[in-house]
């Protein structure tokens, strides 16, 4: 039976090889192409980069901006999510269904809706952005919250609190570190959502890629991926330096009396709202949208949706044979990253060398290629593939490769070495270490860690069309700026079920591996 | 003043936490809870403060059924009650003062205290009981840097702000070394004679309940095996608790 089941998987790679038109001769012939792409990055255009950077400072205050609206709504959305501390259970369930509901659709869709009804610019971009990292801090965080443990609760429910007093003395200080990093992991994810809403019009760097990539200037393309390269790296840095200071220990205050206490109590409580009020008018400025375009984009979301709610089932086809694509596009990625990340992992655990410069050159590697958003890695390919499905699915594999690369590695660096030792005493050689002693106690974690990774890439299918990497997303980019939003309404809502399907069975397969 | 009637409580699973208990505590006793774990000791207590709601059988607080009280009138009951836990479950991140401030939470409107703003009597309060428990020079240190003992005296402190006229500890020395756990044991005493609280304690080691408690009372599966004064307490009382006899002389020798 266990044999079996791989071979399953095996079948089920090639048949998604098969469908996305996977040619190893195709692929060979184009390396060169993509080699040159390489090459002109190692020679940037300096004259064009003066240009990048005007966009580029769009689109990373389009990030900041919707890291921290998003930030500052998912946190009461969480308190309100949160099974152990929602005000009402009523409450709680119905935020919950509204989280999962919105998540189902990809920031870009998001985007790319919001650009028809509040018109093309940043604002339409900030919204998604707010939208997609609100809906993140919110799970996140209310999953913490309820990882709290209850007791930590019930000694405030002992004392007879009142839940808005156990809210602000048992929950929030206990979860402000977390809050914090998740506005910087809000941040990171956001940095690379904004680089691809341009496509859609909705602001930012996006829009010289769309450019660029239309009048076929890779020379451009290659300096523009560069620099946002080095962007995405430098704010992933910059997260990662923030998340660090956060654990930082403050030397204690020391207070002359409760007076000194209660007026730094008051000072930080200021500052905070000082802080908050900054962050939130200058998001909202930002968005560009007067309350008058507000009232009327509302309007014409609200007719929109009513066209969208009565599909136009006569398109069913075109959403089978799209959904399908993608599906193959998410399922090759997926298997073939998987694979290819099994080595990487085990390169890249600092628990399985003695010469720690191995693990540091591979963790650099994946961290390099992760680094890319699949959409622009999509890009490079088509210079060496051709546009279409081949190109997706060579893009996302590359980013699962390296995303499950450094889950793999940490999983492998979670496990307890003295059964290794165990192993190696038997004078096994490291790959027999790696085979009878390392592989069957990580395989229920790598797949679960797949599993997961599965469900964003059906995600990330369901986007690749927008710049013509084949699936769903080219009949929906097609739909979308003819405005026919019957069947916009009819993609999505298959996009939506799809998405759905694949995470409750994803779920229960997870659950059965715990 | 505390009287527990027929209560029953069973958990999903078909673990039966509590079998017909029936208890009666005096004003200012000091009862010690001995059994293994998972003999019901903490569902006990939990039931007692109301955090566990029983199948059957009522839980009466001053005449009060604390069991079928919800909202305002809970908290009222509650605030009497202080609540004391193994780990301490101090807020690490706050300061001493805070977490002793939280004691008085039940007392004040929310949207004050959600302000951070008790009335001075309160901080008096607070300022005294942890002077008493030997913090008077911690209360603007944060939590997380006491050792576990203080920790423990913090929450000894968060109690009595609560003026409770009823202390619950649910194994308040289990995470503490010996020497350290004789001295918190010791405080309840002191608070138990000084003050007339009652202090109802579990433990799991009876050789501490027995030096500290006045009355005894004995746990296995949920239900009451033993209820009586310590002094009493032998070889074939302490089988029935624990299903197996006392090994060597080391429990007689410490009674």
């Amino acid at each position: 039976m266990g044999r079996f089941k791989y071979l399953l998987v095996l079948a089920l790679l090639a048949l998604c090889a098969w469908q996305i038109g996977l040619d190893p001769v195709r692929i060979w012939q184009g390396l060169p192409h993509m080699g040159a792409l390489l090459a002109r990055m190692a020679n940037p255009q300096w004259d064009y980069a003066a240009q990048v950077l005007e966009t580029l400072a769009e689109t990373l205050s389009m990030a900041v901006a919707g890291a921290l609206l998003g930030t500052l709504i998912g946190l009461p959305l969480a308190i309100i999510a949160a099974r152990n501390i929602s005000p009402h259970p009523v409450l709680c369930r119905l935020t919950r269904w509204l989280l999962a509901g919105v998540r189902t659709i990809p920031h870009v869709v998001w985007a790319a809706l919001l650009v028809t009804v509040f018109s093309i610019g940043r604002g339409a971009g900030v919204l998604a952005l707010s939208i997609t990292a609100a809906n993140i801090v919110a799970k996140l965080l209310s999953e913490y919250i309820e990882n709290l443990e209850g007791r930590q609760l019930d000694a405030l429910k002992g004392v007879g609190a009142s839940w808005g007093a156990m809210v602000v003395y048992g929950v929030l200080p206990r979860i402000a570190g977390r809050v914090w990093s998740l506005l910087f992991f809000a941040l990171e994810v956001n940095v690379r959502a904004a680089t691809v809403l341009g496509l859609v019009g909705a602001g930012g760097i996006g829009q010289l890629l769309w450019r660029d990539l239309n009048f076929l200037r890779y020379d451009r393309l290659a300096t523009l991926i560069l620099i946002l390269f080095l962007t995405v790296a430098a704010i992933d840095g910059l997260s990662w330096l923030a998340r660090k200071l956060q654990n930082l220990e403050l030397p204690g205050l020391v207070f002359r009396g409760y007076k000194n206490f209660r007026a730094w109590q008051w000072l930080k409580l200021a500052l905070g709202a000082v802080v908050v009020a900054l962050a939130l008018g200058w998001s909202i400025s930002l968005l560009g949208i007067s309350w008058d375009r507000f009232v009327l984009g509302l309007k014409q979301g609200s007719s929109m949706l009513g066209r969208m709610l009565t599909p136009d089932w006569s398109y069913k086809h075109r959403m089978l044979q799209g959904l399908a694509e993608s599906m193959y596009i998410a399922l090759f990625a997926t298997i073939a990253g998987s694979l290819l990340a099994v080595p990487a992992a085990f390169f890249g655990a600092y628990n399985l060398w003695r010469h720690k410069a191995w693990p540091v050159a591979n963790k650099l590697a994946v961290n390099f290629i992760r680094t890319f958003p699949p959409v622009i890695l999509a890009i490079m390919f088509f210079r060496g593939v051709g546009p279409g499905p081949l190109a997706g699915a060579l893009a996302l594999t590359i980013y699962t490769t390296g995303v499950l690369g450094k889950l793999y590695a940490e999983i492998v660096e979670a496990v307890d070495s003295r059964g290794l030792e165990a192993i190696e005493s038997t004078g096994a050689t490291p790959i027999q270490v790696w085979v009878y002693g390392l592989l069957p106690r990580v395989l229920p974690d790598f797949l679960a860690a797949s599993l997961y990774r599965l469900e964003s890439n059906v995600r990330n299918a369901t986007i690749m069309g927008i710049v013509g990497a084949g699936g769903i997303g080219t009949w929906l980019m097609l739909n979308l700026s003819a405005r026919y939003w019957e069947r916009v309404g009819l993609l999505l809502l298959g996009m939506i079920v799809t998405i759905l399907l694949v995470d409750a069975i994803s779920g229960f397969m997870r659950r059965r591996l715990s | 003043m505390l009287e527990l009637r027929q209560v029953n409580k069973s958990f999903p699973g078909g673990v039966q936490a509590l079998a017909d208990v029936s208890l009666t505590v005096k004003p200012g006793e000091f009862v010690v809870i001995v059994g293994e774990s998972g003999a019901g000791k903490s569902t006990l207590l939990r039931t007692i403060n109301g955090l566990v709601r029983p199948d059957s059988g009522e839980v009466l607080v001053n005449g009060h059924d604390i069991g079928s009280l919800q909202g305002k009138e809970q908290r009222k009951l509650r605030r009497g009650i202080g609540l004391i836990f193994q780990d301490f479950n101090l807020v690490e991140r706050s300061t001493v003062l805070t977490n002793v401030l939280a004691g008085r939470l039940g007392y004040n409107p929310a949207w004050k205290t959600v302000l951070g703003s008790f009335p001075p009597e309160d901080v008096e309060l607070a300022r005294q009981a942890l002077s008493r428990m030997g913090l008077g020079d911690k209360i603007f240190n944060r939590a997380a840097d006491l050792s576990g003992g203080q920790k423990q005296r913090v929450s000894i402190a968060r109690a009595l702000v609560q003026q409770p006229h009823l202390i619950l500890a649910d194994e308040p020395v289990a995470s503490l070394d010996p020497p350290t756990a004789h001295d918190i044991m010791a405080w309840f005493r002191k608070i138990n004679q000084e003050e007339g609280i009652t202090i109802l304690v579990n433990l799991h080691d009876i050789h501490l309940a027995s030096q500290y408690g006045d009355r005894i009372v004995g746990m296995r599966q949920g239900a009451i095996v033993y209820d009586g004064p310590a002094v009493s307490v032998n070889g074939e009382i302490f089988a029935s608790i624990y299903g197996r006899a006392p090994v060597g002389d080391k429990f007689n020798g410490a009674l």
